[in-house]
């Protein structure tokens, strides 16, 4: 994070040269990982003005004194504050934290100490954000600053109802109910024992809430469910059909689930992820003020690029991309997993299909697809060959048949969104 | 039902809801006919109805104060560098590196002054200080998202004056600097406001106006209109659906059979809106492609070379596109393209040095084709980004900040001239800073910017307030006043045309 959110080596105020403390950090961490730009009410509506105005909850100057905070750290192996990574590992370790800049005494070790400019590192003095104050201590004392300001920023009104909403988007649905976020802030608040941030009951907060519980969200079947970002329908895919490998051993750049689908794990385009929790879709959504955050990943391209994808996971059986991860290392056939279907080919003669279908609606939709939609995959495959002897389909009739039913149910609506 | 009645059922069905995957043969032999295989000659484009936006979009906000820079050492009163080099400490560029601009003309704007006379450019854009020199790139200096004009630091603090929701803040910055609407989270996009006014100029209906090589966007969306988004490999065989694999016995009929499935599927109306939306994106873009495949397969080959970088890739696709306007039915297109990686707190020179470049190849290039195509007076690239940043340093790097420099390409640019009002460099002093940081309140807005390139467009003076919602806190046209005046309007008709659209307010 402190490469990512750039406060690696950020140093304090230095007048002489003309710099400031980066600011990056402090803004991202109070818009995006915490309060957010606007204050909320305990069940996730923003608070108004008189004027019916949003009220901020920070302002610039909020960000230049906490960015004051996030002042003197480096590498956890690093010499001196301003020192480069080493290695891979310098990742691994805890930051170290610099209250003096020696890195004078390190870069121009040819000159005599009396020239070396030793100043702070972290900077000192009181630093005021979100109306309250972090006291002025000693530059050793430095790093409890950091302390104060995320307590500070843990104990704002607003953290409870800002992840609360962002759980229940991501876990169950994209247009909660006020009271649905109020019930989850409330528990993020004191979840029952006094004790505040207990995300373990958080968690149980939101998926055991009646509006995640009943299947049409409180009678809300209009907006019920969320669209299942890329990746997850990925996962889906390769958990649901419990995907194997001889060798067990799995290993995948899943560079085409990228270029298809415009999202793989860790390589969102910026801090702020592949869609915002605000996004509101076009088309039918339209005008209606409801919020669909991963429909911000779907456009004409990303579709048929799904698509095509799952025509080369499922069809084709490329399950996985495993080229050049690691150099030097060469491909290992056992290592290349793929769908062992073959359970399922008794279930590909026509008079079985209901059966097939009821597997894979279970284990992809948890059984939300509609009877009409499975009428229709029905009578897609129905007009695909089966040659039976014996009671026993063909396997190269049976493979197609079930590896097109996978494929057609994951293009459905009703698997598509998530309820 | 046994199962042959269900066949036929289902078969109907299938027939009757869904032309949408099965639309190809049709179209190839309406496209067949309208023969020609290469460029119309240049004498034909030049008397072609046709122009073309193409928004560049730099997201994670450009360090524009590194981009153009004042050059001036103390010559006639100028001491445009030695502020800015005092200020940016150790950010800022050495004089000897950048690339002077030809007498840029910099007058100042809206009673605010340009502050300087001299300016250059980063070291490893040339090819953008040859377009500017060669009058085809225009500078607009501190430009950036307002409501209405604030001319200094009183009126920023006075309470008296709209300022924009989240200044400094990526999403909204981004967001404001593509609606123009910066006192709202709800609008919609300058480029989707254009399109639905004029969308319908175009004669075919499956592929919008709007083509983004930056997939969703609210630059493009519009109340009726939205994106139709393209990978930049533009070629008909990597647009659409895959068929199933050869292996496969009748390989080419269950194909056809997973379409008509697929088009049953996304056909059915469902009472679950988010359903019924992935089924409208899933139908429009079927739709949209089946046309645009055929389009496509008419791309000529052409000369220009393009860089194999992203934003090079994007914009090659762009020309590709625009080279089968006719086969796409389109008078007026607006193209949306996103090169990011661009919020420098850190490493702001070795970052700069690394992008920069790509930027001026890229544009370059794509300039080059519209001039090889013969419409390099009816294409206009500009560039747009989140936000200018501080001219302070923390140290390497630089923090969001407010309104920043732009450029604006093309044969119908009065170029040669930077536009608006550079701020002062030296901070003390400077009432259009609003922070010790260097932050400052811009000197134009974009509805100024848009405004001035939607007339050219053929948007109606009538219609400007629909496509720019807070325009009139800023403009209102009268014959031979435009909003800023880079834009060549000789050969424009303006449009009289108003639109039944009525003016957005928020």
């Amino acid at each position: 994070m402190a490469v990512y959110l750039t406060y690696m080596n950020n140093r304090a105020t230095n007048v002489e040269k003309q710099t400031f403390p980066d600011e990056n950090y402090a803004r991202e961490i109070m818009q995006l990982f915490s309060i957010g730009l606007f204050q909320l009410n305990l069940d996730g509506t923003e608070k108004k003005d008189g004027a019916g105005k949003s009220i901020p909850t920070y302002n610039n100057d909020d960000i230049a004194n906490l960015a004051k905070v996030f002042t003197g750290l480096s590498w956890g192996d690093s010499k001196y504050l301003g020192d480069f990574v080493k290695d891979y590992w310098s990742y691994t370790k805890k930051l170290k934290f610099y209250p003096i800049d020696s890195s004078d005494a390190y870069l121009r070790d040819w000159l005599p100490p009396s020239s070396w400019v030793i100043v702070n590192g972290h900077e000192v003095g009181p630093k005021t954000f979100l109306g309250s104050t972090i006291p002025t201590r000693s530059v050793q004392q430095g790093e409890l600053d950091i302390k104060d300001a995320l307590d500070i920023l843990y104990n704002h009104p607003n953290v409870g109802p800002f992840i609360g909403r962002r759980l229940i988007q991501r876990l169950v649905t994209s247009n909660p109910s006020p009271a649905y976020i109020q019930r989850v802030a409330t528990v993020f608040n004191n979840n029952g024992s006094g004790v505040r941030g207990d995300l373990k009951a958080v968690v149980r907060a939101v998926l055991l809430d009646p509006e995640a519980r009943d299947c049409c969200n409180n009678g809300d079947t209009q907006f019920a469910g969320a669209f299942k970002e890329p990746f997850i329908r990925y996962t889906n895919l390769v958990k649901g059909l419990n995907l194997t490998a001889s060798g067990g051993v799995f290993r995948n750049v899943m560079r085409r689930a990228y270029d298809k689908m415009g999202q793989i794990p860790m390589y969102s385009p910026s801090v702020f992820n592949f869609f915002a929790p605000d996004y509101m879709p076009d088309g039918a959504m339209k005008g209606t003020g409801k919020y669909g955050p991963e429909f911000q990943t779907l456009n004409s391209q990303t579709l048929t690029g799904y698509l095509n994808a799952l025509n080369s996971w499922i069809i084709v059986d490329d399950v996985i991309e495993y080229t050049t991860y690691f150099s030097g290392e060469t491909y290992k056939p056992q290592q290349e997993p793929g769908f062992i279907l073959t359970a399922d080919y008794p279930l590909t003669r026509n008079d079985r299909l209901p059966q097939l279908l009821d597997k894979y609606n279970l284990i992809l939709a948890h059984g939300r697809l509609s009877q009409k939609t499975l009428d229709i995959i029905k009578g897609a495959l129905l007009q695909m060959p089966i040659s039976v002897t014996n009671g026993v389909p063909n396997a190269d009739d049976a493979s197609r048949r079930v590896r097109l039913a996978i494929y057609l149910i994951m293009v459905t609506p009703d698997y598509l969104i998530n309820k | 039902m046994n199962r042959r009645d269900f066949i036929k059922q289902s078969g109907c069905a299938a027939m009757g809801t869904t032309t949408l995957l099965s639309t190809l043969t049709s179209l190839g032999a309406v496209n067949g006919a309208l023969g020609h295989k290469n460029f119309p000659s240049k004498e034909a484009a030049a008397a072609e109805d046709y122009k073309a936006l193409v928004c560049v979009l730099f997201s994670g906000g450009l360090d524009s104060y590194n981009l153009l820079v004042p050059t001036g050492t103390n010559d006639g009163g100028d001491n445009g560098y030695n502020e800015y080099a005092n200020t940016r400490g150790d950010l800022a560029l050495t004089n000897g590196s950048l690339l002077p601009l030809t007498n840029p003309q910099c007058t100042g704007f809206r009673n605010l002054p340009c502050n300087y006379g001299a300016f250059g450019i980063h070291p490893l854009m040339p090819s953008m200080r040859d377009l500017f020199n060669t009058g085809k790139l225009a500078f607009m200096a501190n430009v950036g998202t307002l409501v209405e004009p604030i001319m200094n630091l009183s009126e920023f603090k006075s309470g008296l004056k709209k300022i924009p929701d989240g200044i400094y803040s990526h999403s909204d910055q981004i967001m404001q600097w593509q609606t123009s609407v910066p006192q709202s989270r709800r609008a919609l996009g300058v480029g989707g406001r254009i399109a639905d006014l004029l969308n319908s100029g175009n004669s075919n209906s499956q592929v919008s106006m709007n083509i983004s090589l930056g997939g969703k966007n609210i630059f493009q969306t519009g109340e009726s209109v939205t994106e139709y988004s393209i990978g930049n490999n533009v070629s008909p065989s990597t647009v659409g659906l895959e068929t199933l694999p050869a292996w496969w016995s009748s390989s080419g009929l269950m194909t056809d059979l997973r379409n008509a499935a697929i088009d049953s599927l996304v056909g059915q109306t469902y009472a679950n809106l988010l359903q019924q939306t992935f089924a409208g994106s899933a139908r429009s873009a079927i739709d949209a492609y089946t046309f645009f495949k055929e389009a496509i397969k008419k791309v000529p080959a052409m000369t220009t070379q393009f860089p194999t970088t992203s934003l090079g890739a994007d914009l090659a696709a762009v020309a590709k596109v625009i080279s089968v306007r006719s086969y796409l039915g389109a008078k007026r297109q607006i193209f949306f393209v996103n090169y990011g990686g661009w919020d420098m707190h850190d490493n702001l020179a070795g970052g700069l040095n690394q992008r920069l470049p790509v930027v001026n190849n890229a544009l370059k290039a794509f300039y080059d084709s519209t001039v090889e195509m013969g419409l390099a007076d009816k294409i206009t690239t500009f560039t747009i980004s989140d936000f200018g940043r501080t001219v302070t340093s923390n140290g390497l790097g630089s923090d969001h900040g407010w309104g920043g420099n732009s450029m604006v390409i093309g044969g119908s640019v009065k170029g040669g001239k930077i536009y608006g009002a550079f701020p002062r460099m030296n901070l003390t002093d400077n009432t259009q800073t609003i922070s010790f940081r260097g932050n400052f309140i811009p000197a134009v807005s974009t509805d100024e910017l848009y405004a001035e390139m939607a007339l050219w467009y053929g948007v109606s003076p009538a219609d400007l307030c629909y496509v720019l919602p807070n325009i009139d806190n800023f403009y209102s046209y009268t014959p031979g006043n435009y909003p800023i005046g880079f834009m060549n309007f000789n050969g424009t008709t303006i449009s009289t045309d108003n639109k039944p659209q009525s003016c957005l307010t928020y």
